[in-house]
């Protein structure tokens, strides 16, 4: 796995999911979203990279 | 695709020597690097949503910009213990002024084992959870378990921390959960006869007691389907190695892990595949070790206090939290993990310690050399107590059932001298009869502090 690409597309698939989230209005929807939100944060924290301590934390 | 030809993960991944190779085997350099600005955040983030934090900031008059480098951090952020919570907690159910994010965002509560008084109350976020589960899963793959394997939970399901968290690490990790909540010993033996899972999740000392049990059953666990065992909240089979050789016998399984964890921290430091000690999960907590009379930071190799900051606890975090507990730091491993190592994993207690005759004895010191002598059974007790000012030790300890009463005698009196050939110290030793000591299906007790009330620290985390 090349590091920099992962990361590359994590942080694209991310950005995806927020802009989902932005218009979202289905908690169901919204709830997963976010979950997979957490997930992909923890695997950029786990990657080594600087990252914020809680993705709600980020400035949008 | 037919569900048979599914795979459970890659081959690439199969083949991986850690769970988290880019993890486990980063350099210091670039840890050190993200300690500094993870570290940077959550003072910053404390500081903003926790009201003890700030006012304990306030009173010294730090800054979150005043902390530059780790060394910054390690001087200018004060300690934290247990109690200040636990008082904090007390004046202000459940959580107090500890809380740093709105009770919306908790969704999970649990507490620590509150064997020694009241327990600390701990409260979980979602993304908490996620991240205290992921600390198992290093153990798990450094042990030999895979996602493949099946885990049996032989224990109740209360609100202690420990528990839930070797379930999340399962979920984490891919693993099927068996629930063992409710039954008593029998029952689990019954259970792991009928459900044939291949890990054993518990303390170490349950895992023997569950051996003992089938035993006396007619079951012999040698034979049944489980592999591997894990075990935490004791000293288990990384601290004490003739434990591990015990529990290995008694199940007939290939391995033992253990972790090393803190209920209100995180299950923070994973086995690894050599079993000579655990490794601080870095992506989780940030370590260090000191004199804990001077406050200041022991050299590697050397035995000091661990202090630990946990970055995976949003909810109520905890700042260079000095948790008691003596470690001898190495920075290095054949086992390929950068991460801190703490030989033998936990070597003993601050609070823990006493001093026969000038002598500085730790319990698994004393755990260590009775698990070697033949005829000593892995039930026993030690009892500190004091003599006119001066700290003694007894070991009160069963023979084997195979020991007849009358070589009990030789048995205490070969004890006494193993241990003072090996500590230096000459402790009272006394035998009590197979099954008199009592037996705990959650943390065995095996240290008993009789000295006056001044002399005595909290025993238990």
């Amino acid at each position: 796995m090349d590091i920099d690409i992962a990361t590359e597309k994590i942080i694209a698939a991310r950005s995806l999911i927020k802009e989902v989230l932005i218009e979202c209005d289905v908690p169901m929807v919204e709830g997963a979203l976010d979950e997979a939100d957490l997930n992909l944060h923890w695997i950029l924290w786990n990657l080594g990279v600087d990252v914020e301590l809680h993705p709600k934390l980020e400035k949008n | 695709m037919k569900a048979d030809e599914l795979k459970k993960y890659s081959a690439g991944s199969k083949e991986s020597p850690f769970w988290n190779v880019i993890a486990e085997t980063m350099p210091r350099e670039k840890l050190n690097d993200l300690h500094l600005k993870r570290l940077q955040k959550l003072v910053h983030y404390v500081s903003e949503n926790s009201a003890f934090y700030r006012s304990r900031f306030k009173e010294i008059g730090l800054e979150p910009g005043d902390i530059k480098t780790l060394d910054d951090y390690k001087k200018k952020v004060p300690f934290t213990d247990k109690d200040d919570f636990l008082e904090l907690q007390s004046k202000s159910p459940p959580y107090g002024p500890t809380q740093a994010m709105p009770a919306e965002f908790i969704a999970h509560h649990a507490e620590t084992s509150g064997t020694t008084g009241a327990p600390l109350a701990i409260p979980y976020s979602l993304y908490d959870t996620m991240r205290y589960g992921e600390s198992w899963c290093p153990a798990f793959w450094a042990t030999g378990i895979r996602p493949t394997d099946s885990f049996y939970f032989a224990f109740g399901w209360g609100n202690f921390a420990g528990f839930w968290s070797a379930y999340w690490g399962v979920r984490r990790f891919g693993g099927k959960v068996i629930s063992g909540g409710g039954l008593n010993t029998e029952g689990h033996i019954s259970a792991i006869q009928r459900l044939k899972p291949t890990v054993i999740i518990s303390t170490p000392t349950f895992a023997l007691r569950l051996a003992a049990v089938a035993k006396e059953m007619g079951v012999n666990l040698e034979d049944s389907s489980v592999n591997y065992t894990m075990h935490a909240g004791e000293p288990g089979p990384t601290a004490l190695p003739a434990m591990k050789k015990e529990i290995l016998e008694a199940w007939g399984a290939q391995n033992a892990g253990e972790l090393l964890g803190i209920a209100e921290i995180d299950a923070f430091a994973p086995c690894n595949s050599i079993g000579d000690g655990v490794h601080v999960d870095e992506m989780s907590v940030y370590s260090w070790v000191i004199d804990p009379d001077s406050g200041k930071e022991v050299s590697e190799g050397e035995i000091g206090e661990h202090v630990v900051t946990s970055y995976t606890n949003g909810t109520q975090p905890l700042l260079n939290y000095r948790t008691h507990d003596l470690v001898r730091p190495r920075y290095s491993c054949p086992s390929g993990r950068t991460w801190l190592k703490f030989e033998g994993s936990v070597l003993g207690r601050t609070d823990f310690m006493i001093t026969l005759r000038g002598t500085n004895v730790y319990p698994t010191a004393v755990e260590n050399i009775l698990g070697d002598i033949d005829g000593v059974s892995s039930n026993y007790e030690l009892h500190m107590t004091q003599d006119q000012g001066n700290d003694e030790m007894e070991i009160k300890f069963e023979p084997e059932t195979v020991i007849p009463e009358t070589k009990w005698f030789e048995l205490s009196n070969k004890v006494q001298q193993v241990v003072r050939d090996n500590l230096k110290v000459r402790m009272k030793v006394t035998p009590s009869p197979p099954s008199s000591l009592p037996r705990y299906d959650l943390k065995t007790k095996r240290v008993f502090d009789h000295r006056p009330k001044e002399f005595q620290r909290a025993m238990d985390r």
